[in-house]
């Protein structure tokens, strides 16, 4: 067999194919007693990854895993599953005896009487989001990239640690009963087979002392899209890690600060969070009255109900953020039980829409937003402007450069105000008339995203961040943000943090 | 015991019988799946936590088998008030015996850390004294100053040998030694008010209407009675000490006291004494009821918050769909028992999203929880009218383009019909309303005729149940009888209980009270 063939095949393996993830059903089907229905929901995912340290390789693995829920609904009228990560025949038809005995095992009604059919539905169109450059990066390929970035760090002297990650997953969802309802609008079987790639590729570079470090990342579905730019990366952490040498300390305040794409990308991400369903996050606790929530209004005596702050301005009138699964240059994994399409949240400034989920009185939703969960917080774009970085530097008397931040808690500090701490990372530097003139040592913040959004002087381009799904399994979480210059951002004391 | 074997023949083959019935239906020609085998092999369990699972294991399996066997969801059987006194099948015993004997767990030396679970193990192995010992061991560790430890204690010991303990309860349940053990060490309570506790606890457990003629009914009003007699000890003092401790209403007398926890006894232990006077008639039922009412809670009569008595409304609807007559006569019929149902989504939103078809998301719009019973009592009582009362939610489960009022009460009405509520009606109210402007976009409702008349001058019921919705029984008079919140139709004693008050009104009207 040819190197050729037998990479060809290996990367062939990688995850299960749709025909393969027919054929678990199938094969769960034939083993199948007791009459019934069989269904089978399968993750499968691949991970090559490589990390270093100190300039060497610390870490180089390629690892893959199965999920397959094999699911047994018997004549008994009641559902058993099991969760198995093989498929040989002895595994799998463990797995559908022991769904059956479970299945009958429960005890319910075995006629659910009634049941109206599903409606059709038009799943909408999405943009890609596999890249065969992502699976088919090699450990040996991935080795030499990670060369490739160190190299410019030992040049100089200084330590590159970093991570190079490819990820590819599919799921699939199959079912040998109600076939004729595969793509109801509200089944889960509507997307029968899906795969995905991811890749994600940091650098963080520090000198010898210790006290310089610059950092640099992308992520994106497609390697092509973090290949192309991986020398850029590598180079954009030396010289950050050389021009935050010697820093200084600067008495903590109000700064204006230019807040690099992904420090905002940083910031924002509780806001993100917050605009989506997860969690009991969106509408569900904007309009309790027993919850705190920023875009809570306030108790409306004639309707009874809590109002939220949809409708009303909440940051910026340039600020947009919003999620279109057409959007190539994000790259969302289309679920159309939960996102059906685009969605803008937030719109000139103005809160349009809060991600919800299904028991949020969808009746009173009707026509709105239909019987979808509308969630938020996955992929999303924010709109940008045209100031370029140097020209917001140019436009600043004395003020903060930030690369971006860390440490930020998962809970804002106060659930009204969206209040939250964390601390600068890997480059800071003081603008002083319009340039560059220190590096500074990093702060710690106390402030609100929301603030930062109404305190906003100059928006820049929005270009993709490092924004990676943790999960291997996980969704894309793509992101598109602008840098963002904005005054009055509040430094609360000064951090030993490099 | 040779009768006992008898009777386990011929239920045997009553139940081969139903199965080869129930295998008439679509699920014909399908290869019922063997179970898996419900022998454990105990000689590898080392502990009592294995010994339990085991017996669990083997009561589930059984459980299930008997259920398959017969086709029948066992939460949709009437209601059997004798089901607790029916033992587990002997292989719950025979592997609780071997295993609890196996591991060499001893009654005198055992841990008293795990009394609950060897108890329990020694019930299922029928090995009362050894049980008996546990606890007794367990007891006698509690430290004299001890006194919630022991309050805590004693009720627990109530609930083992009712069935409820430590993994698999026991059946049938064992309450009298659980009584005498209980009584044996109640005198170890210091205050008047922490054994109270402990009594009205054991007037609780296992409670049964005092009406009944069964060992539990005779336990309860023996219970009810020992109660009883510690009121008439129970001293200003010791109601001081209650009223400080228990949040009770300040300036509270023995007398209210008394009356209270008498009138509570009476109130819910007594119904079925209360509906001796619903044969005389419906008036003296509400006014007897009202009055047991009036001292269990130490409120006016006039202030009780049930609709017993209460004129029921004329009930409204945009669409009727199954009444027999064209248009519609008013519901509830004059010269009918009706059983008045308020039914939405909400009540079985949950269960029927997990029971949906296999991958299939079912929100709401399912009733098999509700049709079950009502089928029931329908085919009980012919001359019964059952009206289903809705109102659109502008969907019907995932239905939800060109949902009409119309289209909403069809859905609906095809559901009770699938389970066979052939005689149902169904009347449906267009929800009035408006829609918050974008982008909010919510339905502020207006109230509703037919709920609004139900609620009874907003007694009935409370809001947080509105959503529930409530069931009424109203007898040929047009006056309610009983109503409890919606899904509690579902448990068993309630179904009963309907049964019971529309047996009496129909017997009321035939003059054979």
């Amino acid at each position: 067999m040819s190197e050729a063939a037998r990479r060809q095949r290996a990367e062939d393996s990688r995850i299960l194919t749709e025909a393969e993830c027919r054929q678990i059903l199938e094969r769960a089907h034939a083993m199948a007693r007791g009459g019934g229905d069989t269904g089978v929901s399968i993750k499968s995912w691949w991970q090559g990854e490589l990390r270093w340290a100190r300039n060497r390789a610390s870490l180089s693995s390629d690892r893959r895993n199965i999920e397959v829920t094999v699911i047994r609904k018997t004549s008994s009228g009641n559902q058993g599953s099991v969760v198995i990560n093989q498929v040989d025949d002895i595994a799998l038809e463990a797995a559908v005896r022991t769904a059956e005995r479970i299945s009958l095992m429960r005890t319910g009604p075995s006629d659910p009487g009634f049941v109206p059919k599903v409606p059709e539905y038009v799943r909408p169109p999405s943009a890609p989001i596999w890249s065969e450059a992502t699976v088919g990066l090699d450990a040996g390929t991935r080795a030499e990239v990670a060369r490739k970035m160190i190299a410019p760090a030992e040049a100089e002297g200084f330590y590159s640690a970093g991570y190079l990650e490819v990820r590819a997953a599919a799921a699939a969802t199959y079912t040998t009963a109600y076939r004729d309802l595969l793509t109801g609008e509200y089944s889960p079987v509507e997307n029968p087979y899906i795969r995905w790639t991811q890749a994600q590729c940091s650098n963080t570079v520090r000198d010898a002392t210790g006290m310089g470090s610059g950092w640099a990342g992308l992520s994106s579905y497609d390697w092509e899209r973090i290949g192309s730019e991986s020398d850029a990366l590598a180079e954009r952490a030396v010289q950050k890690c050389k021009a935050s040498r010697n820093p200084v300390a600067l008495e903590p305040g109000r700064y204006t600060v230019i807040l690099e794409p992904q420090a905002v990308a940083d910031l924002i991400e509780s806001l993100v969070t917050l605009l989506g369903a997860s969690g009991h996050r969106g509408r569900e606790s904007a309009e309790n009255p027993l919850m705190e929530h920023p875009f809570q209004l306030g108790y409306d005596n004639a309707t009874g109900l809590m109002l939220s702050k949809m409708g009303l301005k909440v940051v910026d009138e340039r600020i947009t953020i919003e999620h279109d699964p057409m959007d190539p240059r994000l790259g969302i994994v289309m679920s159309p039980l939960e996102r059906p399409g685009p969605v803008t949240w937030i719109e000139n400034g103005v809160l349009k829409r809060l991600g919800h989920n299904f028991n949020t009185g969808i009746e009173a939703l009707d026509g709105i937003n239909g019987l979808h969960q509308l969630r938020g917080g996955t992929g999303y774009r924010m709109s940008g402007g045209d100031t370029s970085m140097e020209e917001m530097i140019r436009t600043t008397r004395r003020g903060l450069l930030v690369t971006r931040f860390s440490n930020i808690p998962a809970l804002p500090l106060d659930s009204s105000s969206m209040l939250t701490t964390g601390l600068t990372r890997d480059g800071l530097w003081l603008i002083e008339n319009g340039e560059i003139t220190r590096a500074v040592r990093n702060f710690r913040f106390t402030e609100s995203p929301l603030f930062m959004l109404n305190n906003v002087e100059q928006i820049g381009e929005a270009v993709p961040v490092f924004r990676p799904t943790k999960k291997e399994t996980g969704e894309l979480t793509p992101a598109i943000v602008p840098p963002i210059k904005a005054r009055d951002f509040s430094f609360t004391s000064l951090s030993d943090a490099v | 015991m040779r009768f006992m074997q008898k009777t386990r023949t011929v239920r045997a083959l009553l139940l081969a019988v139903t199965a080869a019935m129930v295998s008439a239906s679509p699920a014909a020609g399908q290869q019922f799946f063997e179970t898996s085998k419900v022998e454990v092999d105990v000689s590898k369990y080392t502990s009592v936590f294995d010994c339990m699972a085991a017996v669990d294991r083997v009561a589930k399996t059984l459980r299930a088998e008997e259920f398959h066997a017969t086709g029948v969801w066992a939460d949709t059987m009437p209601y059997d008030p004798n089901a607790r006194l029916q033992p587990w099948p002997a292989a719950v015993g025979e592997t609780a015996r071997t295993c609890v004997t196996s591991t060499a767990a001893d009654a005198d030396t055992a841990g008293v850390d795990v009394w609950d679970i060897l108890a329990n193990l020694y019930l299922h192995a029928g090995m009362e004294d050894s049980a008996r010992a546990v606890v007794e061991r367990r007891l006698a560790a509690v430290e004299p100053d001890s006194t919630e430890e022991l309050r805590g204690l004693l009720t627990d010991v109530l609930f083992l040998f009712n069935g409820h303990g430590v993994g698999t309860g026991i059946k049938p349940s064992r309450l009298e030694i659980g009584d005498d053990i209980v009584l044996d060490h109640i005198g170890r309570l210091p205050n008047l008010e922490t054994r109270l506790n402990v009594y009205m606890q054991m007037v609780v457990t296992g409670g049964e209407d005092v009406s009944g003629d069964n060992e539990m009914a005779a336990r309860t009003r023996r219970n009810l009675a020992r109660m009883r007699a510690q009121l008439d000890s129970l001293t200003q003092r010791d109601v001081d000490r209650m009223v400080e401790q228990g949040g009770m209403v300040v300036g509270l007398t023995t007398e209210d006291v008394v009356n209270r926890l008498e009138g509570l006894g009476d109130y819910f232990y007594g119904l079925r004494f209360r509906l001796d006077s619903l044969r005389v008639s419906t008036e003296a039922y509400a006014r007897a009821t009202r009055n047991v009412w009036s001292r269990a809670y130490a409120q006016p009569p006039e202030a009780y918050d049930r609709p017993a008595g209460k004129r029921a409304p004329r009930l409204e609807g945009d669409v009727w769909l199954g009444c027999e007559q064209d248009p519609c006569e008013s519901y509830p019929r004059p010269g009918r028992v009706s059983l008045v149902v308020f039914h939405t989504p909400e009540t079985t939103r949950s269960r029927a999203r997990e029971r949906a078809l296999p991958g299939m998301f079912s929100p709401g719009g399912g009733c098999v929880e509700r049709a079950v019973p009502l089928r029931r009592l329908q085919d009980r009582f012919p001359e019964l009218d059952i009206v289903v009362v809705a109102r659109t939610w502008g969907h019907y489960s995932y239905v939800k383009k060109g949902v009409t009022p119309e289209r909403e009460a069809e859905l609906m009405y095809e559901c009770f019909k699938s389970h066979g509520l052939d005689r149902v009606v169904v009347t449906m109210t267009e929800t009035p309303g408006w829609r918050l402007p974008d982008p909010d976009g919510r339905w502020v409702e207006q109230p509703m005729a037919n709920w609004t008349n139900y609620s009874f001058g907003g007694i009935w019921p409370d809001n947080d149940r509105m959503v529930h919705g409530s069931d009424l029984i109203v007898d040929q008079e047009g006056d309610v009888i009983h109503a409890v919140v919606a899904g509690r139709v579902r448990a068993g004693w309630v179904e009963e209980l309907f049964a019971e008050i529309i047996q009496i009104l129909l017997e009321r009207e035939k003059g054979t009270t």
